[in-house]
């Protein structure tokens, strides 16, 4: 058989088949059953379920056919004159279509304008069975840039009657004003830990395998919420080993040993410019292997503030939170991410040199 | 405009095919009460007062109206056109290009110009004033190039006697002054408490909708002036909670933090752990609240909090506004409150 992600296989297809939050079940099947709903916004944290919640919200509204998609490479001209192109993919199914218009970059305001404006003014054929209107999904709206946000403000209210958008973002920060005065906000909280571990339960009773309590425990806390995550590490533990042991590590969770015992701790004991140089192929290691550099110094602070945790001078610890939210801005603001990670190192060096 | 009337004409032609009354779609209330009249318009009076001095003479200068959002800009120069050109006549007249149409320094050589050379017969709409003149109305204008912007320069001044231009922002700041310089400027205040109320109970009545006052306090203070957005709030809530809302309600669907959260979150930077600023922290993080809201939330629980120093409240300020400015650079949101929270502990403890 065809070994499938168990994070798709073992999705949920319906609002009933939701495994918690049955309060936003709740709401999304009274919109659904006013066969008429307003635009919405979708918004938790990463592996919440999101995106599991507005299909299943779909299949309520138009049934099981919004699971039957095709995918399509759409092609935008940026202007009339020249003959440059944008393109992104679109999934689509009889009654919506899904499409990340981020993957564009800074033509996502084409794709939007066109994209959204084509499907808004063509009708539904055949009305009688089905809604007046499609349904458009935007991922990661957060990622839009602040003009293609600001094109979709009024294509929002003018086409209303026949087409309603469902935007789904991880932080409404980013989102502009105007946008979230237009739908209503449905916020997914992450799952807290039981309820992950009562979902790892149900699948590894479902696959047949044998894993302990503990371990699954384990693994609920390691994913921080983000079932997507403790799903993965469950079937790579599965992977890994036939028979589960209770004390093995998890697999996905090497790069954060790997930052606690090649960088942290060369930082802790000795503050020297060999230091850096040792810790800088480290670094090298971790963004090849494509770990956001925010990830890599929240993993960081969280290792030296447990080094230092019983210290009696507490400045040192707010200085580390300090040092290391300033470096992720600058961070995120630059482009070479080495570059902040080695000024993070040599900060913590200074830190610890001035306090400890 | 165009546009619109594109879509009413689609919309008849579907109806002949399908040979079946269409049931009418559900109509945003913003839509559905927008004011038919500039006398209608809640708050502004000012503005109310000088535009219908222009609806008797029908002298109309070229037009800028600023303002926050939600304060009716786009709602009077739609009433102003509707009362100078007549309900059904006023879309011929009336030229609305938006963030979602493109308008690039293009559109505007070729399409607000060709709109602006027309020449329009005087009042062939008896009833109405009906000057000899269209109006071009730019909203969301703060979003236009400056090219754009630039070309417009030249093009407001040639056609004033046949086209006068509405230019509507957000922020007067991003017009470029020789665009401020050539129109009459309307500032739009923000709607105070008691007139929001006043038409949000208008809204509710008309839609039986049964309500209390608390629930509509509530929502103007959720809403923070902007009426669109309080409307919007209100027919959504409606929806969900079967026609009869309440403050419970109105806090579900704002995204406003319950007050327990942050109250939660000042105790705990009062006292000396820094892991449980830590865990707090992620615990806000997992429920995936808006960040942005829950700042303003914290401050205004730090602001009413006695036993936190003046000079502290000022300094856990300014590192709130700086974690703000990285929030909307896109920093990792965990790591920034966590820092916010970890700064305020350290200045609590610091005396």
């Amino acid at each position: 058989m065809l070994q499938q992600l168990w994070t798709e296989s073992t999705k949920p297809k319906s609002l009933d088949s939701l495994d918690y939050h049955s309060e936003i079940s709740e709401i999304l099947r009274k919109l659904a059953k006013n066969s008429d709903f307003p635009h919405l916004l979708f918004y938790g944290p990463n592996g919440a379920g999101k995106k599991t919640r507005v299909l299943a919200f779909l299949k309520e509204v138009y049934g099981s056919g919004v699971y039957t998609v095709t995918e399509e490479e759409k092609e935008y001209k940026i202007n009339e004159t020249s003959n440059t192109t944008t393109s992104c993919t679109v999934l689509s199914s009889k009654f919506h279509i899904d499409v990340a218009p981020s993957d564009a970059d800074h033509h996502d305001k084409v794709i939007i304008q066109k994209l959204i404006k084509e499907v808004a003014s063509s009708h539904q054929v055949n009305s009688k069975q089905t809604k007046d209107f499609k349904v458009v999904i935007i991922n990661e709206v957060d990622n839009l840039t602040k003009e293609a946000q600001a094109s979709l403000r009024r294509t929002m209210e003018k086409y209303i009657e026949r087409c309603r958008i469902i935007l789904i973002c991880e932080s409404l920060a980013k989102i502009i004003n105007p946008i979230r005065s237009r739908c209503l906000l449905i916020r997914v909280p992450a799952p807290d830990q039981t309820q992950v571990a009562q979902i790892l339960d149900k699948i590894s009773a479902q696959y047949n395998c044998k894993i302990s309590q503990q371990l699954i425990n384990k693994i609920a806390i390691a994913s921080n919420g983000n079932l997507r995550e403790a799903i993965l590490y469950l079937q790579s533990t599965r992977v890994n080993n036939t028979c589960i042991k209770d004390d093995q590590n998890i697999a996905a969770q090497e790069w954060k040993l790997h930052i606690q015992h090649n960088i942290v701790m060369p930082i802790v004991k000795n503050q020297l410019v060999e230091t850096m140089k040792e810790i800088r192929e480290k670094f090298y290691q971790l963004l090849v292997n494509c770990i956001p550099v925010d990830r890599i110094m929240f993993e960081m602070l969280q290792g030296v503030l447990n080094q230092y945790k019983d210290h009696a001078n507490k400045i040192i610890l707010y200085e580390l939170i300090k040092s290391t939210a300033k470096c992720e801005n600058r961070a995120r603001q630059g482009s070479k991410g080495i570059v902040h990670l080695e000024a993070l190192a040599a900060e913590y060096m200074t830190i610890i040199k001035q306090f400890a | 405009m165009q546009n619109r009337t594109l879509n009413q004409f689609n919309k008849n032609t579907s109806a002949m095919q399908v040979e079946e009354p269409v049931v009418k779609p559900m109509l945003p209330w913003v839509e559905k009460y927008r004011p038919n009249k500039i006398e209608d318009l809640a708050y502004q009076e000012e503005v109310v007062q000088s535009l219908q001095g222009v609806l008797k003479t029908g002298n109309l200068p070229h037009l800028l109206l600023h303002g926050p959002p939600g304060t009716g800009k786009t709602s009077t120069i739609i009433a102003l056109a509707k009362q100078l050109f007549g309900p059904d006549f006023w879309r011929q007249r009336v030229l609305e290009l938006n963030a979602s149409d493109d308008r690039g320094i293009n559109v505007v050589r070729n399409k607000v110009k060709k709109f602006a050379e027309q020449i329009v017969a005087k009042n062939p709409n008896p009833g109405f004033l009906c000057p000899s003149y269209k109006i071009i109305i730019l909203d969301e204008a703060d979003s236009m190039t400056n090219d754009a912007q630039s070309a417009l320069r030249r093009i407001i001044e040639d056609y004033a006697t046949t086209t006068r231009f509405c230019i509507i922002c957000n922020y007067i700041t991003k017009i470029i002054e020789p665009l401020v310089s050539r129109c009459v400027k309307y500032r739009f205040k923000s709607i105070p408490e008691n007139e929001q109320i006043e038409r949000l109970k208008f809204v509710a009545d008309s839609e039986s909708v049964t309500y209390n006052l608390d629930a509509l306090k509530q929502l103007v203070v959720v809403s923070g002036g902007d009426l669109r957005k309080s409307v919007n709030m209100l027919q959504s809530s409606s929806t969900l909670y079967e026609k009869s809302i309440n403050k419970k309600a109105i806090n579900e669907i704002s995204g406003f933090i319950p007050d327990e959260q942050i109250e939660d979150l000042v105790s705990v930077i009062q006292t000396k752990s820094i892991r449980s600023v830590q865990e707090e922290c992620t615990r806000v993080i997992q429920q995936g609240y808006n960040i942005e809201q829950l700042i303003l939330q914290f401050l205004d629980v730090v602001l009413a909090t006695d036993t936190i120093k003046e000079k502290q409240k000022a300094k856990m300020m300014e590192i709130a506004a700086y974690t703000e400015k990285c929030l909307i650079e896109g920093s990792a949101e965990d790591l920034q409150i966590f820092n916010l929270m970890a700064q305020c502990q350290r200045i609590i403890n610091e005396n």
